[in-house]
């Protein structure tokens, strides 16, 4: 017998097949016409067990998302914190972020291109990411020569520039080479805070060998 | 008594005959320029075609007559919002007055377009990624576009070909997103203050500091 309504969340969740169930499902049938008979047979789940931990397909596609977020952001979170200056805790946190991309990617496609015809409040959770990452770049005000000449959209633009990026990547179906991308990206992150010749100074900074070694294979 | 000349003369005034096509013309325009708010504010997803027939004052054969359906009504207003936006880009600077001047002038007229239009300015920076493939094909040319544009800059600045080769790139998407969380945030903006936030980000790698601080005194955006 199935006990009382239990969400299902967190690390748990993204260990369930329903997760994969609802992220490949979207993936093949789109957002607006993915239904929830489709990831219960692709989970191997009843609509009972189903109706137990979700209230519906939008929550459910909000939960994976959440618990999505919540992994990236435990993980990238806990690189930046790990270096104690910028722009190298930033761009350990920008090397984790492709470590988790390449790790999962159906997940990252979920999050990037996915959830784009969710409803408001997925957008709104997955934009809530970007703020936080506006906020590490952001963070460069504090070793910047003059904080005040700095635009407030800085950390926003360089933001939307990984966001584009990825999603494009993810689209396109081609490989993520982190080795190209992210100087580039920290280029753009580092510029606006401490100028030109620092900026230049990411574009020839070697990867983690982890990743070079990756890339190259 | 004098005659009119033959291309005048024609049906009594407010007797002629409209034609299908101009009346089809002009009822495709009106539910148009209906549906942008529509999308704009319910949301590409959430848009019915009854909330498009509300808005439009269009019956459900009238409206099947002009669009294939609720997709080919969107891709229609966002071409049209592209074009309006394009027009008055262009329409800002002349071939005259150089790639510094025109790109200045016609980053200012973008900004001005988001604040004065912000629901079409909505329309495509936010409603077209939730619209299918094909909006999302015509926002990312757009988007291309831009980049090509601006990398046409590097040929009249030297120090600008030493940029990565990927900075045109980075500084549209940047920008487009920006201005995404700008339109999101639902509140009025300045496109002043617009201009001062993005032209550093976007023109100073390229045009160099002093430029672009002549560009800014020579040629100031007016704040709404």
């Amino acid at each position: 017998m199935i006990a009382a309504w239990d969400p299902l969340e967190g690390a748990a969740l993204l260990a369930h097949p329903i997760a994969a169930a609802i992220v490949a499902t979207i993936h093949d049938r789109g957002y607006a016409t993915a239904t929830v008979e489709e990831f219960m047979v692709r989970a191997e789940m009843t609509r009972r067990e189903f109706d137990h931990h979700f209230a519906g397909k939008d929550e459910a596609a909000l939960r994976v998302l959440e618990a999505h977020i919540d992994a990236y952001v435990e993980r990238a979170g806990r690189a930046y914190d790990a270096v104690a200056t910028w722009p190298d805790n930033l761009r350990a946190a920008a090397y984790e972020t492709t470590r988790y991309i390449l790790e999962n990617p159906e997940m990252t496609w979920f999050g990037m291109v996915g959830v784009l015809e969710a409803d408001d409040l997925a957008r709104a959770r997955r934009d809530q990411v970007f703020s936080w990452a506006a906020g590490l770049i952001d963070a460069g005000r504090g070793v910047a020569p003059d904080p005040t000449a700095i635009p407030r959209s800085a950390a926003m633009v360089a933001v939307g520039a990984i966001v584009e990026a990825l999603r494009r990547t993810q689209e396109s179906g081609l490989p993520v080479k982190p080795v190209e991308a992210v100087p580039v990206l920290m280029y753009a992150a580092v510029r606006p805070y401490l100028g030109e010749e620092t900026a230049r100074a990411e574009l020839v900074i070697a990867p983690p060998a982890d990743l070079a070694r990756r890339e190259e294979r | 008594m004098v005659e009119l000349p033959e291309h005048l003369r024609g049906e009594p005034l407010g007797q002629e005959r409209v034609s299908r096509e101009v009346l089809a013309d002009h009822q495709r325009e009106r539910v148009l320029a209906s549906a942008i708010p529509v999308f704009a504010k319910r949301g590409y997803q959430a848009t019915t075609v009854d909330d498009l027939l509300a808005s439009g004052k269009v019956g459900v054969g009238n409206f099947y007559s002009l669009f294939e359906g609720k997709e080919a009504c969107f891709l229609a207003a966002l071409d049209r919002v592209v074009a309006d936006a394009m027009a008055k880009i262009e329409a800002a600077g002349t071939e005259q007055e150089g790639w510094d001047a025109r790109t200045y002038r016609g980053l200012t007229a973008l900004l001005r377009f988001l604040c004065q239009e912000p629901l079409s300015a909505r329309l495509f920076l936010v409603e077209a990624q939730s619209g299918g493939p094909v909006a999302m094909s015509r926002y990312d040319s757009v988007l291309d576009s831009a980049v090509v544009w601006l990398s046409t800059g590097r040929g009249a600045h030297s120090d600008a070909a030493e940029l990565p080769p990927s900075f045109e790139r980075a500084a549209v998407w940047g920008l487009a997103f920006y201005l995404q969380q700008c339109l999101l945030e639902a509140r009025r903006h300045d496109p002043a203050k617009l201009l001062a936030e993005t032209a550093p980000l976007l023109l100073e790698p390229i045009v160099g500091t002093s430029r672009l601080s002549r560009l800014t005194r020579e040629l100031p955006a007016a704040s709404d």
